[in-house]
C-alpha cells in the first residue's frame, strides 16, 4: 500500500499544492516589487 | 523513571538546549554586526551584501564541515529533496530584505527604519503559530510569557535602536525607506517558514544551513549585476580588496551565530528562537560602546536610554526563556510533524527521530572522508590569503573589552557546541 502511495508521489505536486509554500513567494515577489520601486 | 517521565525529562532537555542556542546565536550574530566597524572603505551596499554572503558560503564550507562532513550532508538532503526549494526561497528571502535594510538606512535612517524592521520577530511569531501550532495548547502562564517576552524584546530594540544611532544623511524619501524597512521585516520574518518547515521534516540544520547559503549567494549576485552591472560589480568587489577579510570574517561570524539560530528554531520553534536571537542587539551594543568606544561622549539621557534597553531586553528574554514548550504544546507539534509526513511521504519515525534530537543518519553515516579535509584546506586557505591582502582599520579600539569579546565568542562556542553534542549529537 506504501509502496503504491510512493510511486504516485509528486514531489513538485505536493510542493505547488502547499499553501505554506506560497506564503514566502508571494511575500518574495512583493520584496522584489519593493526592491525595485524603492531603487528607482 | 518510567517512560512517560523520561520523555519529559529528554523534552525539558531539548528545550533547554534551543533556549541556550537562540542566546548563543544572540552573541554570534551581535559580534559579527560589530565586524561592519572593521570595514573602512566606501562600498557599495550592493557589493558589501555579496562580499558578506561568499564569505559565508566559504566559512560554511570550513568549521561546519567537520562536524558532520560532506556525506552526512548530502544524504540528509537527498532524504527531503523538496527542502532544497524551501532552503533556496530561504535564501533568496534573505538576500532581498538585506539588500532593502540598506535602501531603508538610506532614506529614513537607521532611527526609524531599524525598529521596523525589527518586528521581524513578531511576523515570525505570527507564522510559528498559524502554520505551525506553536504555542497552542500552551498554559495560560506559558502563553502569557511568550507573547509577552516578544513583545518586550520589540520594544527594547526599538529603544537600543533610537539610542544608539544617529539618523545621519537621509535622502529624505520618506515614502521609499518606509517601504523599504517594513519590506525588510516582512521578508526577514517570512524567512522563518522554511527554516520551521525543515526541522519539523527532520532535516538537519548544517544541511539546511547548506542550501540556504547556494540561495544567498544567487540571489545577491543576480541583484548586485542587475542594479550595478557585471564588470562594475566584479571590479567594486576586487576594489575592495584590503577589507575583504574583514567582511569574510564577518561573514564566518555570521555562519556560527545562524547555525545556532536554526538549532533554536529547532528546538523551540521560530515563536521564541528569533526574538531569543535577536538577543543579537544587546551584544552589538556592548561591541560598539565597549570595544570601540564609539559611544564616547554620549551624554546622560543617552546613557540612561541604553542601559533601560539592554535591561528591558534581559527582562524579554528571561521571559521567553522560562516559556519553554511543554507536553501538551509538544503534541500540536507532533501534528505538524505528521502533516509534513503525510505530504511529502516522508518516514514518520525517522522524522519523530530527528525532530526528538536523536541522530538515525548518523548511526549509518560515522566519520570524514578525505574531500572533507580538502575542502577545509580550500576554505581556510581562502581565508589565509585574504588575510594577507587585509589592512588593519585605524579605528581606537580598548584591549581589555576585545578580549572580553573574543571570550564570550569562545565560552558560548564551547558551551552551547558542548551541549548539542552531549544532547543531540548535532543533529
Amino acid at each position: 500500500m506504501e509502496t503504491k502511495d510512493k510511486q504516485n508521489y509528486s514531489m513538485t505536486k505536493a510542493i505547488l499544492t502547499d499553501i505554506q509554500f506560497w506564503i514566502p513567494v508571494g511575500i518574495l515577489i512583493a520584496g522584489i516589487f519593493i526592491l525595485i520601486f524603492v531603487s528607482m | 523513571m518510567d517512560l512517560s517521565n523520561k520523555r519529559k525529562a529528554t523534552l525539558k532537555q531539548l528545550s533547554f538546549l534551543g533556549v541556550m542556542c537562540g542566546l548563543a546565536a544572540g552573541v554570534w550574530l551581535g559580534a559579527q554586526s560589530a565586524t561592519g566597524e572593521l570595514v573602512f572603505l566606501n562600498i557599495s551596499p550592493f557589493v558589501m551584501t555579496a562580499a558578506t554572503v561568499i564569505g559565508v558560503f566559504v566559512a560554511r564550507w570550513s568549521l561546519p564541515t567537520m562536524i558532520k562532513g560532506t556525506t552526512y550532508v548530502f544524504t540528509d538532503i537527498g532524504k527531503s529533496k523538496h527542502l532544497i526549494v524551501w532552503g533556496v526561497l530561504a535564501g533568496a528571502l534573505w538576500g532581498i530584505a538585506s539588500t532593502l535594510t540598506f535602501f531603508a538606512i538610506k532614506d529614513v535612517g537607521l532611527v526609524v527604519a531599524v525598529p521596523i524592521w525589527n518586528s521581524n520577530s513578531i511576523i515570525g511569531l505570527i507564522w510559528g503559530i498559524v502554520l505551525f501550532n506553536e504555542l497552542r495548547g500552551a498554559k495560560k502562564k506559558q502563553l502569557t510569557k511568550a507573547i509577552g517576552g516578544v513583545f518586550i524584546m520589540v520594544i527594547a530594540m526599538i529603544i537600543l535602536s533610537i539610542a544608539t544611532t544617529t539618523t545621519g544623511a537621509t535622502t529624505g524619501m520618506a515614502i521609499h525607506g518606509l517601504l523599504a524597512a517594513l519590506g525588510a521585516g516582512l521578508l526577514y520574518g517570512t524567512m522563518y517558514i522554511p527554516y520551521r518547515k525543515a526541522y519539523l521534516s527532520g532535516m538537519n540544520p548544517l544541511s539546511f544551513v547548506t542550501i540556504f547559503t547556494v540561495g544567498e549567494i544567487i540571489t545577491v549576485v543576480v541583484i548586485g549585476i542587475l542594479f550595478l552591472g557585471g564588470s562594475t560589480f566584479g571590479n567594486a568587489i576586487i576594489t575592495a580588496g584590503p577589507v575583504l577579510f574583514w567582511v569574510f570574517l564577518g561573514g564566518a561570524i555570521w555562519v556560527v551565530g545562524d547555525l545556532f539560530q536554526q538549532f533554536a528554531c529547532k528546538y523551540i520553534g521560530i515563536g521564541r528562537g528569533i526574538p531569543l536571537a535577536n538577543t543579537n542587539q544587546l551584544w552589538s551594543t556592548a561591541w560598539a560602546a565597549l570595544v570601540f568606544m564609539t559611544m564616547r561622549g554620549f551624554g546622560v539621557g543617552t546613557i540612561t536610554a541604553i542601559i533601560s534597553g539592554v535591561v528591558v531586553m534581559v527582562i524579554g528574554a528571561a521571559l521567553l526563556a522560562s516559556a519553554q514548550p511543554e507536553t501538551e504544546e509538544r503534541k500540536f507539534w507532533n501534528k505538524a510533524i505528521l502533516r509534513e509526513c503525510k505530504r511529502y511521504k516522508l518516514d514518520k519515525k525517522y522524522t519523530l527521530d530527528a525532530v526528538d534530537g536523536k541522530d538515525p543518519l548518523g548511526d549509518k553515516i560515522k566519520g570524514l572522508r578525505w574531500w572533507d579535509y580538502l575542502i577545509l584546506v580550500v576554505a581556510v586557505g581562502i581565508f589565509a590569503v585574504l588575510a594577507c591582502f587585509a589592512v588593519i582599520p585605524p579605528l581606537p579600539m580598548n584591549p581589555f573589552w576585545l578580549m572580553m569579546g573574543i571570550a564570550s565568542l569562545v565560552v558560548s562556542l564551547v558551551w552551547v557546541g558542548w551541549l548539542l553534542k552531549k544532547y543531540t549529537g548535532f543533529s
